[in-house]
């Protein structure tokens, strides 16, 4: 599993590779609690290169937008593989997050 | 083309499990789709026994068993905890549990798999699925 973080007209965008389960949440969760700490306002999640998420998972990207509204801040995520998508609506967590079928269409507006 | 495997109560033999399942899954030429929801709902039901059944004791087994047989795939995952009800889990996708970390685990299983049984004592689930041939 990879994250990569990048700003673009403020606009910090989060891209992971790989699954995002019980053995990566932990590493997931404190890449993100460091980052947030700088208490970004919009904050975009690519998740075009995670074909697997378990609960774990599930439950750390929860624990994200959580930490993204305390401070006022937005969080969008994007690029769901159908499975993943299918996870989000199953759980009715498709009603807690700002979904986009594209990076680009999570920026604009934004 | 049934099979046990026993394991220690470890994270990292969940992988173990997870790749004899699939190379099983694979050649009874399942779909994508299926392995997906086949694997997460045994991995969420690992991680239930090794966490909550055996709370990480390496000393205590889980016991796996898995069948495939007139196109359709058994799976059984027994710890030597005390068990639980199903029924005492919140359901995840209510207002005021929505935000909360527990619970999509067994949830997904229950949405996931066609039939769900738990032995008397709570400590054994086993989950059926058909699978669609590709």
């Amino acid at each position: 599993m990879r994250i990569s973080q990048k700003e673009i007209d403020g606009i910090t965008t989060y891209e992971i590779s790989g699954d995002i389960d019980i053995n990566s949440s932990p590493e997931v969760r404190e890449f993100f609690e460091k980052g947030l700490k700088g208490k970004m306002m919009k904050v975009l999640v690519n998740l075009s290169g995670v074909p697997y998420v378990d609960s774990s998972g599930l439950a750390t990207l929860v624990e994200m937008l959580k930490k993204t509204r305390s401070y006022g801040g937005r969080l969008r995520i994007s690029n769901l593989a159908p499975k993943v998508k299918s996870l989000f609506e199953i759980t009715k967590l498709e009603k807690l997050f700002e979904i986009f079928d594209a990076a680009e269409d999570a920026i604009s507006g934004f | 083309m049934n099979k046990t495997i026993i394991i220690e109560s470890d994270l990292d033999r969940i992988k173990q499990v997870v790749d004899q399942v699939r190379s099983m899954l694979e050649q009874a030429g399942a779909r994508e789709s299926d392995v997906f929801d086949i694997r997460l709902c045994l991995e969420e039901a690992l991680i239930n026994a090794i966490k909550y059944g055996n709370k990480f004791d390496k000393e205590k087994n889980v016991r796996v068993d898995f069948d495939y047989r007139d196109s359709r795939i058994f799976l059984s995952v027994e710890d030597s905890g005390n068990g639980f009800d199903i029924g005492s889990v919140p359901d995840p996708t209510l207002d005021e549990n929505i935000l909360k970390g527990g619970g999509r685990g067994v949830f997904l299983i229950r949405y996931l798999m066609d039939e769900l049984k738990f032995n008397k004592r709570g400590n054994r689930i086993t989950m059926v699925k058909s699978l669609k041939q590709q």
